[in-house]
């Protein structure tokens, strides 16, 4: 193989660079109101004296950036001055590929998006769907709904919990232990539709099938264990000695800042805002079940992690209440309409609470079986805005834990 | 804050805003014969020109509390481009649904599409989000840091989520993508193309005659 390195063409004219876009001065507005961070910081604060700003690639293929999230870091030193975040190396273009199916048969889409948690991504997809076509699904199919999205949810944060904690160099144990247990709520998931991972489950107005034999008895246990699975979880990371030193305290995100960049989910619970989709606009049977949000006020890695775990004590909570709920409704699974063809003109933009942030559809029909236009609003597309914020004045081996810390998804972002 | 409340304060900056209702959700109805909940006010929705968006972003933020911007996000309507920006008011029980603000900007001869003010400013979230409607939908947002393209590569032809978008194979190869010249300047795809051909422009760094005059691997070895 012959190596080539461009040197330069010839032909390429000699140009002079661009004036600044200085039309109303939103430039100069952008950068005075872009948030500061008001907490105190324990990297340094000055350039070292004499040191010259190096450009590092991070990634894509580094095992610590979660898939192909690809960081260029300006270090000084060891202390990361810059990032500037580059994605898109897995981008499939999922949005412009659901204009050419159906409403139920582009759902098989959207489970490719946050693979990790493709129960949350079908219920987005599936009540924007309904809503076009202004239907309601039985109260059964509604509690079923929630029970998948809280099992997901669990495994998901178990995933983003344990892997955490290899990322900021515990131990593998964590990670052996967090897909051991998600392999439990994903066999259930097998024994529900068949799937392990992208499920296709939901359909607009019911489910594919009902629920299985056993289902109850195997969702029991795996409440049971929960608690106790929690509790190893702290001891094994939360009362560790160097997870400690690496989380707490490290890369604040205040309230205002976590707000302004638009973050949701444990990113932006962590940071001691209350904003649950699930509380702020109910759907499926979310009003009628008794559940807390979780929130910490510190807004460091630890706070967003501690709410990972917290939540799962109460997607437990959830979980139980709904299986009490699936016995005192009707078994009446609905239907599925014979043709999904909502009117043309009508649009609508849903979110639902995933594991990561608020997971949104938007759909607007144009009177066939195809929608005209999908987007998605990706939870860890728009967290990973506040990397760079998060990750300034704090060395290297912090970003890792920073960065760990947001749990975000590369097939979500990238979409 | 009602949304009548946000609707009387967007009328005082000359706007019309619509009050959206919805049903009740969340709750299980367990008699389907039963009537079904009354409808009540939940959301806003709101038609502003490029002029005045600037104005009406800083407003909701500031004096009506419309902290988070959730989702920006446009759509293709032949003529013209529209803009989606949905605001949220975080734990107002009485504004559980959005404050939907509707841009339209007319498609325009420029390639890149209407140029339209940036949100950063106010809110900075917007910021890759504006960078993923530029580079899929094609609206330049005037005053955005950074205006590049996000999910495509540079050099990557069009943008794919417009309808009158046709999918050709004919950008600039990967390796010349993001291509730059003597003076640092990214290279158009013209320059790209004609920087392919002038051979040259390319220096070889490690021709095959040199790896093939070095020695083998240790184990080879005797």
């Amino acid at each position: 193989m012959r190596l080539m390195r461009f040197r330069g063409s010839r032909t390429a004219p000699a140009r002079a660079p661009a004036p600044p876009d200085t039309d109303d001065g939103a430039v100069a507005v952008a950068a005075r109101t872009a948030p500061v961070a008001a907490a105190p910081r324990r990297a340094a604060s000055e350039r070292q004296r004499g040191t010259e700003l190096l450009k590092v690639n991070f990634g894509p293929h580094h095992p610590s950036t979660h898939g192909v999230l690809h960081l260029l870091v300006t270090l000084d030193g060891e202390i990361v001055r810059d990032v500037e975040v580059i994605f898109g190396y897995l981008h499939r273009a999922i949005e412009k590929l659901a204009e050419s199916r159906t409403y139920v048969g582009g759902m098989a889409l959207c489970d490719r998006l946050d693979y990790v948690a493709a129960m949350t991504n079908n219920h987005a997809w599936t009540l924007t769907t309904e809503r076009l076509l202004d239907i309601e699904p039985p109260p059964r199919v509604q509690i079923i709904r929630v029970l998948m999205d809280e099992l997901n949810r669990t495994a998901s944060h178990w995933i983003g919990t344990g892997v955490y904690g290899q990322d900021v160099g515990v131990l593998v144990t964590s990670v052996m232990w967090a897909f051991n247990w998600r392999e439990e709520i994903l066999d259930v998931f097998e024994d529900v539709c068949g799937q392990r991972m992208t499920f296709n489950y939901y359909r607009p107005g019911t489910m594919q099938k009902d629920l299985p034999e056993f289902f109850e008895t195997k969702v029991r246990g795996i409440c049971e264990q929960t608690p106790g699975r929690v509790e190893q979880m702290h001891r094994l990371l939360t009362r560790n000695r160097i997870f400690q030193e690496r989380a707490a305290g490290v890369g604040v995100l205040p309230s205002s800042d976590a707000l302004a960049l638009s973050t949701t989910g444990p990113t932006l619970r962590g940071s001691g805002v209350a904003y649950d989709v699930r509380k702020a606009r109910p759907y499926a049977c979310y009003a009628d079940i008794d559940f807390d949000v979780v929130t910490r006020q510190a807004g460091d890695c630890m706070a967003r992690y501690e709410v990972r775990l917290d939540e799962i004590l109460q997607s437990r909570r959830i979980i139980l209440q709904c299986l009490d709920l699936l016995h005192q409704v009707s078994p009446d699974l609905g239907k599925e309409p014979k043709s999904v063809k909502p009117p043309a003109g009508r649009e609508a933009y849903i979110e639902v609470e995933g594991p990561k942030g608020a997971v949104g559809c938007y759909m607007k029909a144009n009177g066939t079986t195809n929608p005209e236009r999908m987007k998605w609003r990706s939870p860890s597309f728009i967290n990973l805005g506040a990397l760079p914020l998060m990750s300034r004045g704090w060395k290297i081996a912090d970003l890792i834990s920073i960065f760990g810390s947001i749990d975000i998804n590369m097939g979500e972002v990238d979409r | 804050m009602t949304p009548q409340a946000v609707a009387a304060a967007l009328r005082r900056h000359g706007l019309q805003p619509e009050i959206e209702e919805d049903l009740e959700r969340g709750r299980l109805r367990r008699d389907a014969a039963a009537e079904p909940p009354p409808s009540h006010p939940v959301g806003l929705r709101c038609a502003v020109s490029a002029e005045q968006l600037p104005a009406v972003l800083r407003t909701a933020r500031d004096e009506l509390g419309f902290s988070l911007l959730s989702s920006l996000t446009a759509t293709d309507e032949g003529d013209h481009l529209r803009l989606l920006y949905h605001l949220v008011r975080p734990g107002d029980p009485e504004l559980p649904g959005f404050l939907l603000l509707v841009l339209r900007a007319v498609r325009g001869d420029h390639p890149d599409g209407p140029l339209v003010p940036s949100a950063v400013a106010v809110y900075p979230g917007s910021n890759l989000q504006e960078r993923e409607v530029f580079d899929l939908m094609g609206v330049r947002f005037r005053g955005h840091p950074q205006l590049t393209r996000v999910l495509t590569w540079p050099g990557f032809r069009g943008h794919p989520l417009r309808k009158d978008y046709e999918q050709i194979d004919e950008e600039i190869p990967w390796r010349l993508a993001g291509l730059r010249g003597p003076d640092g300047a990214l290279l158009g795809e013209e320059e790209a193309r004609a920087a392919d051909q002038d051979a040259a422009a390319w220096e070889v760094i490690a021709g095959d005659a040199t790896l093939a005059a070095q020695p083998g691997p240790a184990e080879d070895q005797p």
